[in-house]
């Protein structure tokens, strides 16, 4: 009854969190691709990676977090959607923290050119973004542990 | 290992797809002429200007205390309510509104610019090319 109510609950969690991730990441990405050489921009104003690069980043990575959301949303591939997510999720953080260390005045380009939201705002919600992933994933892994659990029980 | 194997796969996947949405792009254009902006003006063509400046710092309230464009206002997106009536409070027509920020590598000047002309219906305003950094440079050589 206890398990029941157990795996009832994480399903619940998994669900509303992979859901959401899912959407957050196909919003960004479709928007992104919407205009990909002003995205190119926006990361050129980064100071990382060069005017080449970055023009090449702008067209793979509206598509990575399309994918991503696409596996998370699939039955298949959900562990290379969780995999995917927290590889984003960091970059996220650490390319913002970076660039509110530097001071650099720019608009994040996180949802495409429409987009100008301040970096500190952007990093805060990269974190809650990788938050959000982290849960999601312990919480995939405890539901694949208690199935295996009454599986084999 | 399987979820490695799912991410690569992913990643190559959009990595392809990345090179075909690229090849059949409508707008090819360099990411170094996207950085132009037609409505920029260089501090030499404001000093030709004829009519009265309203110089706006589009940056954040920190950067603009630590030092500004004489009698420029402050406008930045983070507290765009609170500070456009004093703009519109000391606005003339026949004013030029040169808004600024830190220097090309920042958007804040073309996204409160953008919003002046948009939002509030302004069609003389420009953004400064080089921004505060530029301003600064330029103080330095008239000393």
């Amino acid at each position: 009854m206890e398990s029941s109510r157990r795996r009832k609950a994480m399903n619940l969690f998994w669900h509303a969190g992979r859901i959401a991730l899912a959407a957050i990441f196909l919003f960004a990405g479709v928007a992104k691709l919407r205009d990909p050489y002003t995205f190119a921009t926006a990361i050129e104003h980064y100071r990382i990676i060069g005017a080449s690069a970055s023009l090449v980043l702008a067209f793979v990575l509206p598509w990575i977090e399309i994918l991503c959301s696409l596996a998370l949303l699939s039955q298949r591939l959900v562990r290379g959607g969780l995999l995917l997510s927290l590889m984003l999720s960091t970059l996220f953080v650490a390319v913002l923290s970076s660039a509110l260390v530097r001071g650099l005045d720019i608009s994040c380009g996180c949802f495409g050119s429409g987009n100008s939201t301040a970096v500190w705002v952007a990093l805060v919600r990269a974190i809650l973004l990788l938050l959000v992933t982290l849960a999601t994933t312990r919480i995939w892994y405890c539901r694949r542990s208690l199935t295996e659990t009454l599986q084999t029980g | 290992m399987k979820a490695i194997r799912e991410a690569i796969l992913l990643l190559l996947l959009a990595v392809v797809l990345g090179g075909v949405t690229r090849w059949i792009h409508p707008k090819p254009v360099r990411t170094q002429e996207r950085t132009h902006d037609a409505d920029a003006l260089t501090i030499d063509d404001v000093s030709r200007l004829s009519t009265p400046i309203r110089w706006i710092d589009a940056r954040s309230k920190a950067a603009y205390e630590a030092g500004h464009i004489p009698a420029a206002l402050l406008l930045n997106e983070d507290s765009w309510e609170q500070l456009l009536p004093d703009l519109i409070a000391s606005y003339a027509p026949d004013m030029t509104l040169i808004v600024y920020c830190d220097s090309n590598q920042c958007d804040a000047s073309k996204q409160v610019a953008r919003r002046l002309r948009e939002e509030i219906g302004l069609h003389n305003v420009f953004t400064l090319e080089g921004g505060w950094q530029a301003w600064k440079a330029h103080a330095a050589e008239k000393r």
